[in-house]
């Protein structure tokens, strides 16, 4: 999971999102997604983290 | 009347002669015949003229003793001895011999009436010549700077002609002039008709022979009869002739006429040698001074000339480096403004570019922004949507076999799992009531 690209697991958050406000699924199953969606958040936070930092370097060094 | 004899006769005209005239008389009568008898004795007449005619003369007897000594004083006086055509004054005794008839026995001769005769007759040669315009006619001609080529007149056997020819033929500065003799009687009777001849055969010599001048020279010897040189005629051939005639006839008392018409007058022909040198030397001198002058300006326009090509030359450098000076400068100025423009342009690319930069960095900074903003809201839905939080606010969800209460088709008795926030409740389905 933490393989994936900002882009994919944006879209796959979407895509959670999307199932959770449908409701269609079970309560475990919508636990799961709740916690596969926390990850991603998690995960895409910290991208945008070491991201900025990244950047900042870059232009730092400039 | 007895006649009387011829002595008888003559004899009284002696005696009536002695008797009715002086013993002496002055007369003027011009000399006619002229004789010199070997025993010293001179014989002539005195004859009175008008123009050619002859309206009186008579027979005059000069004895040996008078004559020498009144010729003697004649000649050292007059310059001249008695000769005929000469007026004199004289002292004479009318003598009258019965076998030789009338005649007079010259006493004594008056030099100087017949120096002022000479003289008067002399002016009226030159005013004559003035009047006709003979006097400085020869002297128009011009005569060549140097005189290369001459004919002579004179006597061959003169003291005069001789030294003349060595001293042009021996001159120093080996000076070479051509000459040719007309050889003429330069005095005497004759003289004056030799002289001119000689002229006439020059003359006719001049095509051929193209001679510079004439030279008349007389040298030496007795200062005596320089009358040939008062004659009119030769002084009027003197004067018309073709080209320049210069004298040298060697007399010191005083000018002769031909002297006055000649182109150039000198005293003695040593004077003339001297005078044609001269015409060399002075040309000579003259070209030695035109040379060294060439020389001399030659000299200082080629000083002048390097002079002029020096400064020149100096200011073609000056001009160049000055030219070149400010060729650099304007180079220095072009180059400085290409730099400074350069420069500007550089730090107007450097501020492009650092805005450039930090625009980038801005709306990178945006757009994580933007990410994190639409992350914060996903976390907020998630939160919502999260089946936990809901419970908490006291809901509960129902579920079929995994399926929403809402979306199962339910039927009597079946099994209906119901969650809340602390609780998994099992229920079975007893009445299903639509709404």
């Amino acid at each position: 999971m933490n393989n994936l690209k900002y882009d994919e697991a944006m879209n796959r958050l979407e895509l959670i999102l999307s199932e959770l406000e449908e409701g269609k699924k079970s309560v475990d199953e919508l636990s799961e997604l709740v916690k596969e969606a926390s990850e991603l958040v998690k995960n895409c936070k910290a991208k945008l983290k070491s991201t900025e930092e990244d950047i900042l370097k870059a232009f730092e060094r400039a | 009347m007895t006649p009387k004899s011829i002595v008888e006769l003559n004899q009284l005209i002696q005696a009536t002669l002695e008797s009715e005239l002086d013993p002496i008389y002055w007369v003027v009568g011009e000399i006619s015949d002229f004789r010199q008898a070997p025993q010293g004795h001179a014989y002539f007449e005195l004859v009175e003229k008008q123009g050619n005619q002859v309206l009186a003369k008579i027979k005059a007897n000069l004895w040996q003793f008078t004559y020498r000594t009144v010729a003697a004083r004649f000649e050292s006086i007059t310059g001249s001895g008695l000769k005929n055509g000469m007026k004199v004054l004289a002292q004479v005794a009318v003598n009258f011999h019965p076998l030789y008839g009338l005649s007079v026995n010259v006493k004594d001769i008056d030099p100087s009436f017949s120096l002022g005769e000479r003289a008067r007759i002399r002016q009226e040669t030159i005013d004559r010549l003035t009047v006709e315009g003979l006097i400085r006619l020869n002297a128009r001609h011009q005569l060549p700077r140097v005189i290369q080529k001459i004919a002579i007149i004179s006597s061959p056997t003169a003291a005069g002609y001789g030294d003349f020819i060595n001293q042009i033929e021996s001159n120093p500065e080996n000076y070479q002039i051509y000459h040719k003799l007309y050889p003429s009687m330069m005095q005497g009777n004759e003289a004056v008709t030799s002289l001119i001849n000689s002229l006439k055969s020059i003359f006719a010599d001049l095509d051929q022979l193209k001679p510079d001048a004439v030279v008349i020279i007389r040298g030496g010897g007795a200062q005596l009869d320089l009358d040939c040189f008062d004659d009119y005629r030769l002084a009027v051939a003197i004067a018309r002739f073709p080209i320049p005639v210069l004298t040298g006839i060697g007399h010191e008392r005083d000018q002769s006429i031909a002297d006055l018409t000649a182109h150039t007058q000198l005293k003695t022909p040593t004077a003339v040698a001297e005078f044609l040198l001269a015409s060399f030397r002075e040309f000579e001198e003259n070209l030695n001074l035109a040379l060294t002058r060439l020389d001399r300006s030659t000299r200082f326009q080629l000083k002048n000339a390097e002079a002029k090509l020096n400064q020149l030359s100096h200011q073609v450098k000056a001009t160049g480096d000055s030219r070149i000076k400010l060729e650099s400068e304007k180079f220095k100025s072009k180059a400085e403004r290409i730099i400074s423009s350069s420069r500007n342009k550089i730090r107007i690319a450097e501020n492009n570019l650092a805005s450039l930069e930090k625009s980038i960095l801005k709306g990178m900074l945006q757009f994580i922004r933007t990410q994190e903003q639409e992350l914060q809201s996903k976390s907020v839905t998630l939160n919502q949507l999260d089946p936990k939080s809901i419970f908490k606010r006291g809901y509960t969800r129902s579920e079929v076999e995994g399926i929403p209460v809402d979306l199962a088709k339910l039927k009597v008795g079946e099994t209906l799992l119901t969650y809340s926030e602390k609780q998994k409740i099992e229920s079975t389905i007893t009445k299903i009531e639509s709404k």
